[in-house]
């Protein structure tokens, strides 16, 4: 029988609703065998890292309520001592790759890595609310994940490597520049500016790869760095009497960059987020700059005009290019 | 662009931050001698009116006591007049700050002045926006943390008695000069 022919028979059968998708879906699992439906694969998926988080939320309830009966020792082995034992049991566990449960475990020693060494480096004496432990610790955490994430080439460890490396870039930054040129708040927006932009790229580079969990990756990525990289450039625009010009007059150009690159990666959250600030760079440039000439409310009115300009704008090309 | 090229220069950036961060502080190190003048300096009392309080001053390079009114010197921003409290000495060498007695004080050779004979000056940490083009300055001080500071950049930290670490509680009297060394 040719393969056309029964593909027509399939949808004549739904069309009359004689089969419905799951029971063809099912069809195709029972013949091809092992893996279950994808919705069965999220749920367990997040079920395992509700139960990572719940653990976690456990160990530091315990680690809270016996802090002071603990000895040094104890401490140790219940932060880093899970962590390592989560790991171990992971990397046991790999073999099984099918049902995640590796992920779970891989999960709960990730999250449970920092306080370990946190608690390891308070033991041994170091502040570790100073800028140079917090360095130490991201460096190691982030050694940890990117050295996994070599060895196992686990999108999870790409998660974690990005996370501790984006902690480990503040702390060492912190730690370096007490006295920077840029002072701390230009200096806070600066590197916010870094990370986002650094988001944005690993974002793009995730989106090439075959793997689900890294194209979600980027689509997170891409949220939280046009948050970042839009947020704090709008930030180093300042207000009227003390703007910065330079970044003031550049804001539009990144925006509609943003905007433009929506469309060449069919990326929404570039369109998302380049009109939401684009908005609110238009409400700030009337209030700073109209209000006293034009009058409050034709700077309203003006304002609104130009959102409903903007929304439409975002509208059309969702639909024309992304949708 | 290609996709590997986006994520070495997604790691590349942060570095390179890094890289021009550690650049700006080490960097006027090469270009400056370090600071050669430690410092005398108050741990003053509760802020008070200078009225009928004791207080020091630096004549002929020596400190003294003195009682009596503040009287300012036209044109000259900084008081003459310092209110009574501990007198600590800061060691440029150590880099340590140690509680001296007045009589201890008194045998010190002073030089007078915010700057040191050296062009350093001991500033408290500043929350800025930064102080060249583009960035405009702004912000507020931060006494928690104090540092010695030249023109070109160098800076070092200082460490100051404790309770100095407040903007009302340090009082700068005098560069020691070298000879006492």
């Amino acid at each position: 029988m040719e393969k056309q022919t029964i593909l027509d028979q399939v949808t004549l059968g739904i069309r009359q609703k004689l089969v419905t998708r799951e029971e063809v879906m099912r069809a195709c699992e029972l013949e091809l065998g092992g893996s279950v439906s994808k919705s069965h694969y999220n749920v367990s998926k997040l079920l395992y890292y509700i139960g990572g988080v719940i653990v976690f939320v456990g160990i530091m309830v315990l680690m809270w309520q016996n802090w002071e009966r603990f000895n040094e020792a104890t401490q140790i082995l219940i932060t880093l001592g899970s962590s390592i034992a989560a790991y171990v049991v992971a990397v046991l566990f790999q073999g099984k790759r099918q049902s995640n449960l590796d992920s779970a475990f891989f999960f709960i020693s990730f999250i449970l890595l920092p306080v370990g060494l946190m608690t390891t480096f308070y033991n041994a004496g170091l502040e570790v609310g100073r800028a140079y432990a917090q360095s130490m610790v991201s460096l190691l955490a982030l050694a940890t994940a990117a050295s996994s994430l070599y060895v196992f080439k686990r999108p999870l460890f790409a998660l974690f490597s990005t996370i501790f490396g984006t902690w480990f870039f503040v702390a060492i930054t912190e730690l370096l520049s007490p006295q920077s040129l840029l002072g701390s708040d230009a200096f806070q927006a600066y590197r916010i500016l870094v990370i986002g932009v650094s988001y944005c790229l690993l974002g793009y580079y995730y989106s090439g790869r075959k793997e689900s969990s890294y194209r979600h990756s980027a689509s997170w990525l891409y949220s939280v760095g046009n948050i970042l990289s839009l947020g704090s450039t709008m930030w180093l625009g300042g207000w009227s009497p003390d703007q910065n010009v330079f970044w003031e007059a550049i804001y539009p150009g990144i925006v509609f960059g943003g905007l433009f690159l929506s469309v060449y990666l069919r990326s929404k959250p570039f369109l998302i987020f380049g009109s939401l600030f684009l908005v609110g760079y238009i409400g700030k440039i009337t209030s700073e700059y109209f209000a006293d000439n034009l009058g409050w409310p034709f700077m309203l009115v003006l304002s609104g005009l130009m959102l409903i300009a903007v929304g439409y704008g975002a509208f059309h090309i969702n639909k024309k290019y992304l949708a | 662009m290609n996709k590997n090229l986006s994520l070495y220069i997604g790691i590349a950036i942060p570095i390179l931050m890094i890289i021009g961060v550690a650049a700006s502080i080490y960097a006027p190190r090469w270009f400056s001698e370090s600071p050669r003048y430690g410092f005398l300096y108050l741990e003053s009392e509760e802020f008070a009116p200078y009225d009928g309080k004791l207080f020091y001053s630096v004549r002929d390079g020596h400190l003294i006591e003195e009682k009596g009114e503040v009287v300012k010197i036209p044109g000259d921003p900084y008081p003459v007049r310092y209110r009574a409290g501990k007198l600590f000495r800061y060691d440029i060498r150590t880099q340590k700050s140690t509680e001296i007695s007045l009589e201890e004080a008194k045998n010190l050779s002073l030089i007078q002045g915010q700057r040191s004979p050296d062009g350093f000056e001991v500033i408290c940490s500043h929350n800025n926006r930064g102080n060249f083009f583009p960035f405009f300055d702004g912000g507020y001080s931060d006494c928690s943390r104090r540092y010695l500071v030249n023109d070109i950049g160098y800076s070092e930290e200082v460490y100051i008695s404790a309770s100095a670490r407040n903007y009302y509680n340090f009082e700068l009297i005098g560069w020691i000069d070298t000879i006492d060394i």
